[in-house]
């Protein structure tokens, strides 16, 4: 756990540095720091939840039949146990940590490669997996399977996507790019087979192709709340607020909680070998994430 | 050791030539890559400051035999500027990637060099002559009074000392969102392929504002991102085959062909659970990837060990080799000095039997395939003095450390040799160690 929460803590300033550094963010780089992330991140928090500190989600469906927890694969029908808890607070579905509330630790926030769907690309290590690889001997199981996650996009939007921030524009091209043709060759994808289609060639698309994307790829709006009963449009009360926004439609619900929107996200893939367990608190580390984030 | 590699009885001498020589680094002179052309008679070298430097070799001479073929300077010129994208708000590298020239067709040469956002062709071309004896104007370039001109004459060349001049023929630019890290001329000499993170597109040399897309890995959302391109290269003599690398370490050999649209084949090494770390993507992602010079090998670099991957085999590669595998027990300290992400590249020689990449600490090592023995040598300026032998270095992993060997704790992890190159016929390297370029040839006894 120490050595994981250190390479968390390693990284997460190396994803800023990637930021600021002269030529602008490097893809690849990028992408290896997010990875080694997501796994330092599992690991810390299945050595945690291990060590008793933070309790694991109830995975029924998983202790029943016996299957060893994996990455959940884009794609595969994995049954989402329950998650009393978290519905009750209102959160968005996410891994039971209720003991996170208590000691104040704050989850690394999603970077890359959660999808809405649940998919969580790389690093497989068991189950229907694409490159076959089991887990490392001696590794703690962890309890947290990531088909008992619902990760959202709340995370992504509020601490920015360093992918989708890398150099490239990802919805237009270049202003002046040449109108680039493809000679009816698709485009190859990569990776080994999986169950979805192979991409076709993917030209920059416009704005509205994405809609996802359209507020910008670091959106720190607090996500839209869940439409709420409606209410009447016209002058506030006296003494209360009116929030001006975009329609005069229904008002909103209540808005979930910072601590409980950082904490639904899918965990990462657990990584290899197992880690030593001890290390500092960790709300410094916490706060340490939520200062890149900001940056 | 005395016997070198390659099948002579020789060893590896030193030619001392550095390209600078000041004792402080400075980042703009750090070379960034190294390639010779295709006959071996001229290198050139990019640095990070956007700057090329072209050496010829001097031809032999029977009044200084012991001046063989040394390596001269011949041209240098700013290739690249730095630049800034004012629609995205960041700067552009200077920074020369990749350097590859072209076929010599006639009495210049030329070559592409590129940045991260922009392909620019060179022509290197000689002038040893000019013209004179204007009419209108007179040797000052200062134009002559058409009244005062009475007698009408031939202007004549007459020779001039030899000026090498480098001019930008093309410019492949607004092509690329994602960094540049690969450019191969193809085989047909006519087009050239030039690679980024997430697409691979096919230039036209004589069309500079349009290029086809052949391969486009983005998908359409970027955080299901879990590979980029890390390199590509056209094949040495079928014009409709190339291959590139991905940061999973795997392999793609593609057929542009319309009838092999769907049968690209997938080079990839099942991966060893029981060395499965935090941070084995990270060492699996591979850095360079050459075809050899025959067409039926291709070799590829990831950040402990080279491959050579048969074409007809796709499961495994044929040979592999452990270029520093002590460095396997030290990977967190790596990562936390940014070591980890150094992409070191790889050669064949001309003959395809031996291999060499570089490492830390200023050393390099060759494999020769057919006698499976490997040498580690050292570029540094004490152990290169003038036709001195180079002395074969070994790394103690463990155990007693002998005299001459060198403890892994002791390596230089800032002294890395990133970038090197083979003459393609003679045993002739070019080592690129920092901001120094260092020549070793194979003396033959």
């Amino acid at each position: 756990m120490e050595e994981a929460q250190r390479l968390l803590t390693v990284s997460v300033w190396k994803l800023y540095r990637c930021r600021v550094r002269r030529g602008g963010l490097r893809l690849h780089r990028s992408l290896q720091l997010s990875l080694l992330v997501r796994a330092a991140r599992h690991r810390y928090l299945s050595a945690r939840a291990a060590a008793g500190i933070l309790p694991g989600p109830e995975i029924t469906g998983a202790a029943e039949s016996g299957a060893t927890p994996g990455p959940e694969i884009t794609g595969a029908t994995i049954p989402v146990p329950e998650l009393p808890a978290a519905t009750e607070s209102g959160a968005t579905p996410g891994p039971e940590i209720t003991g996170a509330a208590e000691s104040g630790a704050i989850p690394v926030p999603e970077i890359t490669g959660a999808t809405e769907s649940g998919a969580i690309p790389v690093p497989e290590i068991t189950g229907p997996t694409e490159s076959g690889a089991t887990p490392a001997p001696g590794d703690p199981q962890c309890p947290n399977t990531p088909s008992a996650d619902r990760p959202s996009n709340r995370t992504e939007r509020k601490w920015g996507n360093p992918l989708r921030d890398c150099t490239g524009d990802h919805r237009n091209p270049p202003s002046g790019a040449p109108r680039s043709e493809s000679p009816g060759v698709p485009g190859i994808p990569p990776g080994r087979p999986r169950e979805d289609p192979p991409s076709p060639v993917n030209r920059d698309l416009p704005p509205t192709a994405d809609p996802r994307s359209a507020p910008g790829p670091t959106n720190r709006d607090p996500p839209p709340a869940s439409p709420g009963p409606p209410r009447s449009t016209g002058a506030p009360r006296a003494g209360q607020k009116r929030r001006s926004c975009g329609s005069a439609g229904p008002g909103r619900g209540p808005v979930p909680s910072k601590r409980a929107r950082l904490e639904a996200e899918a965990p990462p893939v657990p990584p290899g070998p197992p880690g030593r367990c001890s290390g500092p608190p960790a709300a410094a580390f916490g706060f340490l994430v939520r200062a890149v984030g900001a940056c | 050791m005395g016997a070198g590699l390659g099948g002579h009885k020789g060893v590896w001498g030193a030619w001392p030539w550095c390209l600078r020589t000041q004792p402080c680094s400075q980042a703009a002179d750090i070379i960034s890559t190294v390639e010779f052309n295709h006959t071996g008679e001229l290198l050139a070298t990019g640095d990070k400051g956007g700057r090329v430097v072209i050496f010829q070799r001097e031809q032999e001479s029977k009044n200084q035999p012991h001046r063989r073929g040394e390596y001269n300077v011949y041209s240098t010129f700013q290739s690249h500027e730095p630049e800034f994208d004012y629609l995205k708000s960041l700067e552009i590298e200077e920074k020369i990637n990749k350097i590859r020239w072209l076929p010599q067709q006639n009495a210049a040469y030329f070559l592409l060099s590129t940045n991260d956002k922009t392909v620019k062709l060179w022509k290197v071309s000689e002038r040893d002559k000019r013209p004179e004896g204007y009419n209108l104007k007179d040797e000052d370039g200062r134009l002559r009074d058409p009244s005062m001109i009475t007698v009408l004459r031939v202007p004549v060349l007459r020779p001039m000392d030899l000026m090498v001049e480098a001019t930008p023929r093309r410019v492949f630019a607004n092509a690329h969102t994602y960094h540049i890290n690969s450019i191969s001329v193809n085989s047909d000499y006519e087009t050239y392929m030039s690679a980024d993170d997430l697409r691979i597109n096919l230039w036209n040399f004589e069309i500079t504002n349009q290029s086809f897309n052949i391969v486009d890995i983005k998908p359409a959302n970027m955080e299901e991102l879990t590979e980029v391109i890390t390199a590509a290269e056209f094949h040495p003599h079928h014009c409709n085959t190339f291959v590139y690398s991905s940061s999973k370490g795997t392999i793609r050999l593609c057929d542009m062909r319309a009838a092999a649209l769907h049968s690209s084949h997938f080079f990839e090494e099942p991966e060893d659970p029981s060395n499965r770390s935090f941070f084995s993507e990270i060492i699996s992602s591979i850095s360079d990837v050459k075809f050899s010079h025959s067409g039926r090998y291709i070799m590829t670099r990831d950040y402990l060990t080279v491959k050579v991957w048969d074409l007809n085999m796709e499961n495994r590669p044929i040979e592999t080799y452990q270029v520093h595998d002590y460095l396997r027990s030290k990977l967190c300290s790596l990562y936390e000095n940014d070591c980890i992400f150094d992409k070191f590249e790889c050669v064949w020689n001309g003959s395809d039997s031996v291999i060499m990449t570089g490492s830390y600490n200023n050393f390099f090592r060759m494999f020769d395939r057919n006698t499976k023995r490997d040498v580690t040598l050292e570029a540094s300026r004490e152990n290169s003095k003038p036709r001195a032998i180079l002395k074969p270095r070994k790394v103690c992993v463990g155990g007693k450390r002998r005299k001459d060997e060198i403890s892994v704790d002791s390596l230089d992890f800032s002294k890395k040799i990133l970038h090197t190159a083979w003459h393609p016929s003679e045993n002739i390297i070019a080592v690129a160690a920092t901001n120094n370029l260092y020549i070793f040839q194979d003396k033959v006894n």
